[in-house]
């Protein structure tokens, strides 16, 4: 963007009401030259299922948080209702439940 | 072409057709990107991500707004994550120097003129992000005051007041360059 450009910018600013057309700031903003390319790119690694987004990679932190959270509640009620009864077998059992109805697993 | 020709060519499984909308429509993308994110790497990265987030749901665009429309959502919902995330790392990291600003001094992307229009970005950039939103749209995109109420699917009149508030802090932020004109 040139000078002009700028001044026109702020014409639009100072002076809402102009007329649109008359107040273009020409501006000139683009990606790299190759972004098509890294875009393809990512559909080819998302085609063969190489290529987990941020919403996915969240989701699998979610589920195991969750899953050690359970794990973790398990281990505490055992601990404190009765500590006699705590063996691994039961807490496995009972955590293999709440994955269950929790995760899905 | 039209879009939605290349759209049913793209779901019939040519990639070419996908190649030619995302030429098509990276420049309307990258204004608005940038516009919120500055021109950082960052951007780069939500720009890229906005038409692999297209691609995956192609299906569910039913034509029922343009895809410029389309996108420029898809793009404004990522680029305000973004901004989220941001926070949440500086606030991390206890800085005091704002990332994008921070980020502003990479030279990885092609503008011509360079010095007008980062000062303006950095101006935009200092806005909070519900105001920066606003200021992107009306003032990089040209949009009007009803078609960005419709985009952001806020009242009108959230949008002119926002805009006013935006309009009159650029202002206060841009001032010394005019007149130093």
């Amino acid at each position: 963007m040139n000078k002009e450009g700028f001044l026109r910018f702020w014409e639009k600013l100072i002076n809402p009401k102009q007329e649109k057309k008359a107040m273009q700031a020409d501006f000139a903003l683009q990606f790299q030259a190759n972004f098509a390319n890294k875009v393809m790119q990512k559909i080819h690694l998302l085609k063969s299922q190489q290529y987990l987004d941020l919403e996915e990679i969240k989701w699998i932190f979610y589920r195991f948080a969750l899953a050690g959270s359970s794990l973790a509640l398990v281990l505490l009620i055992y601990t404190f209702i009765d500590a006699d009864s705590l063996d691994v077998s039961t807490v496995l059992g009972l955590t293999n439940d709440f994955s269950d109805i929790f995760l899905g697993f | 072409m039209t879009d939605i020709e290349l759209i049913e060519k793209v779901k019939s499984g040519n990639e070419n057709a996908f190649r030619i909308l995302v030429e098509r429509y990276e420049k309307k993308i990258a204004k608005v990107v940038i516009g919120l994110l500055g021109n950082t790497v960052e951007a780069e990265d939500v720009g890229q991500e906005v038409f692999v987030r297209f691609f995956r749901k192609i299906n569910a665009f039913k034509g029922e707004s343009s895809l410029g429309t389309y996108l420029t959502r898809i793009a404004i919902n990522l680029s305000l994550n973004e901004i989220k995330r941001q926070k949440r790392r500086q606030w991390l990291l206890f800085s005091l120097e704002s990332p994008s600003v921070k980020s502003q001094k990479s030279t990885h992307f092609n503008y011509e003129n360079t010095d007008f229009q980062a000062i303006i970005l950095s101006a935009i950039q200092r806005l909070k992000a519900d105001f920066r939103v606003v200021a992107v749209l009306r003032f990089v995109e040209e949009y009007s005051a009803q078609e960005t109420a419709d985009l952001l699917k806020l009242p009108l009149g959230t949008v002119q007041s926002r805009t006013a508030r935006a309009r009159e802090r650029l202002r206060e932020l841009l001032k010394k360059y005019v007149d130093n004109e």
